[in-house]
């Protein structure tokens, strides 16, 4: 349903520019842009799956306000600002979606908002590791390999190949994640 | 009519303060309610309110913790309200704050959103939905036909499964349409939804003997648990019997008079109609029928038993015709008084004409009797043999009678004979011939006669002999020769009697005469004698030709 149309209030409009993926361990910057024409700003509030992690309110002392205990949210505050946020050091606590919300001043306190997910990664740093039985086999026989990725998140897709051809998934059984991240 | 749409405002630390209130009717936009309190003292905060559309005027004020009466709203939004003042000495809830929109309308529904804005802990938003309900239309109920029905419906048959519909029009959101028996849910599916119209079908698989007389509910609320309009109906239903009982004992009907015989039926809506069957063969004797006020109805047939009935099955059925299928029946066994049918039979490995004399004869005699008969004899001809014979075991009806050492005189006809209270039953005889070798007649053993020189005698011998074919032979014998054989052309023979004419002419034509039987069994014994002496020993007696 469209905002209440009122007399001499411009229309607000926001929107996120979050990074879809990030490495853990990298710093993330996410902006909010927003376009108040002529308007004050009364608030910018960035929200971490519906949790408030910043906000900035330039009447307000201090302007920055940064929060701390929100799950793999570490706020830079010296890199952050009414038009964006930064976090230290991503981790996979991380990922999640983050919605800015901004609020013009008095007497409207018109508001909109706009959101996006970002998704951390952790890339496997070694190749995969086969282990099996190397030994002669006969015709006919049953031999099982397993095949372990490096810790990887979020679970990598393994795929067999025998001298360059490709395996069907039936011949493979179902992979297993490791607690410690690892696949089977 | 108002609404209150509640939002927390208490901040999670108790030294943290509320900031700023802004209430958003569907989530973006310019919030249709502020209250800054930035200057800290809620007092003074200043509430906005966005005015409504058209009229222009206010109506919504945030009602809030403070145990002061809010400032009316200021600045350029603001429009003079009507503030609700709290009652003298009541306390609000501490921290509850609620928003209050003055007549409500369809275009206030929606989701709110109440953002809490304190000074130090993170920006809280808590969601209102506001629906407005209107109520439906009372439900009209139809039957299967789409025919409206009023406060009866049915009549229904039992067993057969049920059909109505409810239908409830209007009321916003779409009403919740129940069917009810008692305190019991039916169907709370809803099977058709148009746009102004709401259907529910209940479909009950098998009407029951409960139904009668009972009571459905359909109901219709806005929303499940809210007050609800409901219209009622009584259920009529035609029963099938419950109970047929033939009501008299048919363990002894008497044969050849006529019994009234009672059946008993009872649970038909409405009354049974009564049908008799014989082996499964309706009777169509002439039946009366009563019938009770309470649902029972009694059927009366005269039953005119014949001992051919004994066994057969009388069954009483009772059916209601309007509801196919549902009849029942009560089947009993007619045990008809009659005297004793009696059948005599020989149970030997011979036929009755092929007994010999020493044999012994078995004779078998069925009795079928209604009540078992109180005493069995056996006769000869009408010579009473024997009373109370021990039954055989494995067939009560059926006693045995041994004849032992059969002789001629064992021969004729036997019968047997029961008797109970209904009367006597005689059996029709068998006859039985025995076998035996000739044998003299009584008289004809040893005798004599009589005869004079040169005057021809007639000798004669008759026996007893069965079969009755006998070849004679004599012999002579003379007190110094010994026995001869008699030339045959002088004997004749008639049946069992054989003559033998000569004429003594010397005094060695005198001695005496055997007269030797025989037959398919063997030969005589002991042969018949005729003594022939002279006719002078006995003076006195005159001469006779024998």
């Amino acid at each position: 349903m469209p905002a209440p149309s009122v007399a001499g209030v411009f229309p607000l409009s926001v929107w996120v520019k979050v990074p879809p993926f990030k490495q853990r361990g990298e710093d993330a910057t996410l902006q909010c842009h927003f376009d108040l024409d002529a308007g004050e700003l009364y608030s910018v509030q960035w929200y971490k799956d519906n949790e408030e992690f910043f906000r900035y309110k330039p009447r307000s002392e201090p302007q920055k306000h940064p929060y701390k205990d929100i799950s793999g949210v570490k706020v830079d505050n010296p890199r952050s600002n009414a038009r964006q946020v930064t976090l230290k050091q991503v981790t996979i606590r991380s990922s999640g979606v983050y919605r800015c919300e901004v609020s013009g001043e008095a007497p409207y306190f018109h508001s909109a908002h706009s959101e996006a997910r970002m998704e951390v990664v952790y890339i496997p740093k070694e190749n995969p590791v086969i282990t099996g039985p190397e030994r002669q086999h006969q015709v006919g026989d049953t031999i099982g390999f397993n095949c372990t990725s490096g810790k990887s998140h979020p679970a990598s897709k393994l795929q067999w190949s025998i001298n360059g051809q490709h395996v069907s998934v039936s011949r493979s059984a179902a992979p297993r994640a490791l607690p410690s991240g690892t696949d089977r | 009519m108002d609404a209150d749409m509640p939002c927390n405002v208490t901040p999670p630390n108790p030294k943290d303060r509320v900031n700023m209130v802004l209430w958003f009717k569907d989530s973006e936009g310019v919030p249709l309610y502020s209250l800054d309190n930035r200057n800290g003292d809620l007092e003074k905060a200043e509430h906005g309110a966005i005015a409504r559309p058209k009229t222009g005027k206010g109506r919504y004020f945030f009602q809030t913790s403070a145990s002061g009466v809010p400032l009316p709203p200021s600045g350029p939004r603001a429009s003079p309200h009507n503030w609700e003042q709290p009652d003298e000495g009541v306390t609000l809830e501490p921290k509850v704050a609620r928003l209050r929109i003055l007549n409500v309308s369809a275009e206030d529904e929606g989701v709110f959103r109440c953002r809490v804005d304190f000074l130090d802990s993170p920006t809280t938003n808590f969601r209102v939905k506001l629906t407005l309900a209107t109520p439906p239309s009372a439900p009209v109920i139809y039957n299967k036909n789409g025919v409206e029905v009023g406060a009866l419906a049915g009549p229904f048959q039992e067993g057969y499964d049920l059909q109505l519909s409810c239908s409830v029009t209007n009321g916003h959101p779409r009403p919740v349409v129940t069917w009810w028996l008692g305190d019991t849910l039916l169907d709370d599916m809803v099977e058709t939804k148009t746009s102004s119209e709401t259907i529910n079908r209940l479909t009950l698989p098998a009407v029951t003997r409960e139904h009668l007389g009972a009571v459905l509910q359909c109901r219709a609320a806005p929303l499940p648990g809210a007050p609800y309009q409901h219209r009622d109906v009584t259920l009529d239903v035609y029963l099938k019997p419950k109970r047929v009982q033939i009501m008299t004992a048919l363990e002894t009907l008497p044969a050849g008079r006529p019994r009234q015989v009672q059946c008993e039926t009872s649970g038909s809506v409405p009354a049974a109609q009564v049908t008799w069957l014989l082996d499964g063969e309706a009777l169509r004797n002439d039946a009366v029928t009563v019938t009770d006020d309470r649902h029972v109805t009694i059927s009366t047939v005269t039953l005119v038993a014949t001992p051919k009935d004994d066994g057969r099955e009388l069954a009483c059925r009772a059916e209601n015709p309007r509801v196919p299928g549902g009849f029942m029946e009560d089947r009993r066994k007619i045990r008809v008084a009659h005297a004793p049918e009696v059948t005599i039979s020989l149970a030997s490995e011979k036929s009755a004409d092929q007994l010999m004399e020493g044999d012994e004869v078995r004779l078998r005699c069925d009795v079928r009797a209604n009540p078992p008969p109180d005493k069995v004899s056996w006769y000869h001809g009408n010579h009473l043999l024997r009373q109370d014979s021990e039954p055989q075991p494995s067939h009560p009806g059926r006693r045995l009678y041994v004849v032992r050492d059969l002789g001629p005189s064992s021969a004729g006809e036997y019968s047997c004979a029961a008797s109970n209270r209904e009367g006597t039953g005689r059996s029709d005889p068998v006859s039985i011939s025995v076998q035996y070798s000739p044998r003299c007649r009584q008289g004809f053993d040893n005798r004599r006669v009589g005869a004079l020189k040169g005057t021809p005698v007639q000798v004669r011998c008759e026996v007893l002999a069965e079969p009755a074919d006998v070849r004679f032979s004599w012999t002579f014998n003379r007190s110094k020769d010994g026995s001869v054989a008699v030339p045959a052309h002088k004997v004749e023979t008639n049946g069992t009697v054989s003559y033998l004419a000569y004429t003594p002419n010397g005094d060695n034509d005198f001695g005496t005469l055997g007269c030797w039987a025989s037959n398919s069994v063997g030969r005589i014994l002991v042969p018949c004698y005729v003594h022939v002496v002279a006719a002078s020993e006995y003076p006195t007696t005159p001469l006779k030709i024998i």
